[in-house]
C-alpha cells in the first residue's frame, strides 16, 4: 500500500488543476497524490483496506458489499465497518494502536442535479454518505477519490466543501470516526 | 418503399439498391446480390447512434468519475440518456468497456434485461466483471 513512505522519497504530484477545483480547502502543502486514477477499488475499499474492488451497497448487487443491508445511508457504512471489527469513536487524533476510517456526508442534500466546477451532483437526501478517509500510521489521511485518484491529506478538512448557496462541492463533511484496535 | 426480400422484415434496403433491384426477381429464380456499403468496415466513420455514445459517454465520465458511488453516477442524465437508446447501445458500451474499464455495468444489466454474466464473486472487481461482460459480448454477437 502507498502512502507515507512514497511522500518522503518521490516527487510529490498533484491533482489537475479541474480536480483540485472540486475541493476548497485543499491546498498543495497539505496533499499529495499517491496513487493513479482508477476504478479498480472506491474510497470505502481503501479504508475497508482492499485496493482489488469496488466496494459498494448499490441495490442492482453489481458491486461487492460483506453484508446483507445494502443502502447508501451513513448507517449502512457504519454498519460494514463494525462488521470488520471498526467501532464508533469521537477523536480523530492518531492513536497508537488503532487504526482509524472517518465517513462525510452531504449535510445539506441536493433536490435536483447539479453541476458545480465541472462535476455533477445528484440529488441526494440530507445526511447522505459521500466519502471514507483511512488513517496512515503518520496521523495524515489516505483517500481514493471515486475513480479519481488516490491522495494523501493531511486534515480531513482537506475535502470539505459547501459553497456559498449551500450546494455541495467535494464531500461535504465529517460525520463519523471509527476506530479499530490493532492488537 | 419496396422491400427487396419480404424475409429481410427488420432492415429496409436503401433506395439505390431498390432501384438497381428487378422488380421481379423473385420470378427469375435468380439470386440478385448487392454490397450495402454503411455495413462496409471500407467507410469506419462512425454511425449516429455511435456518435451519439460517444458524446454522452464523454460527458457522463467528465462529471461524474470523482464519485465515490457508482450508483450516484448513474444517475447522471447522460448515462439515463445511454440506456434509453436500449440494446443497440450495447455493443458501442462493451468497445468503450474494452479500452478502458468504466461503470458501464449497471447500464449493461439493465439492457441485458437483468441478465448479468458476473460470477457473485467477482462482484466489484473491476477487471473480472469487464472480462465478463466482454467475454458474454462475443458469445452473444454483440462484440466483434
Amino acid at each position: 500500500m502507498s502512502g507515507a513512505g512514497k511522500m518522503a522519497s518521490s516527487p510529490k504530484r498533484y491533482l489537475p488543476k479541474e480536480r483540485e477545483e472540486n475541493f476548497p480547502y485543499l491546498t498543495k502543502k497539505l496533499y499529495e497524490v499517491t496513487d493513479d486514477e482508477s476504478d479498480n477499488y472506491n474510497c470505502i475499499a481503501l479504508a475497508a483496506g482492499d485496493k482489488t474492488r469496488w466496494w459498494e451497497p448499490d441495490a442492482s448487487g453489481v458491486y461487492y458489499w460483506p453484508i446483507f443491508k445494502r443502502e447508501w445511508t451513513v448507517d449502512c457504512l457504519i454498519e460494514m465497518f463494525e462488521s470488520l471489527n471498526f467501532q464508533k469513536c469521537r477523536c480523530s487524533l492518531k492513536k497508537r494502536g488503532f487504526e482509524k476510517v472517518t465517513l462525510y456526508h452531504d449535510p445539506v442534500g441536493c433536490i435536483e442535479g447539479i453541476s458545480n466546477f465541472g462535476m455533477w451532483h445528484p440529488e441526494v437526501l440530507p445526511n447522505s454518505p459521500t466519502h471514507a478517509a483511512k488513517q496512515l500510521p503518520n496521523g495524515a489521511w489516505q483517500s481514493k477519490l471515486g475513480g479519481w485518484e488516490e491522495i494523501e491529506h493531511r486534515t480531513l478538512k482537506c475535502l470539505n466543501g459547501t459553497d456559498i448557496t449551500g450546494k455541495r462541492i467535494s464531500y461535504g463533511k465529517p460525520i463519523q470516526i471509527l476506530k479499530r484496535d490493532l492488537t | 418503399m419496396a422491400l427487396v426480400a419480404d424475409r429481410i422484415d427488420y432492415y429496409e434496403v436503401p433506395a439505390p439498391y431498390v432501384e438497381k433491384c428487378p422488380e421481379d426477381w423473385w420470378k427469375r429464380g435468380e439470386t440478385f446480390e448487392y454490397t450495402d456499403h454503411s455495413f462496409s468496415n471500407a467507410d469506419e466513420s462512425p454511425s449516429q447512434p455511435e456518435k451519439d455514445f460517444n458524446r454522452l459517454a464523454k460527458k457522463w465520465k467528465n462529471e461524474t468519475s470523482g464519485y465515490s458511488s457508482a450508483a450516484s453516477m448513474v444517475m447522471h442524465p447522460a448515462y439515463l440518456e445511454i440506456i434509453s437508446y436500449g440494446e443497440k447501445m450495447i455493443p458501442y458500451i462493451l468497445k468503450d468497456l474494452q479500452q478502458k474499464p468504466s461503470h458501464w455495468f449497471i447500464a449493461l444489466k439493465t439492457l441485458a434485461k437483468n441478465y448479468s454474466p458476473v460470477k457473485p464473486e467477482d462482484a466489484g472487481n473491476i477487471k473480472k466483471m469487464t472480462e465478463a461482460w466482454i467475454e458474454w459480448g462475443r458469445k452473444n454477437g454483440k462484440l466483434s
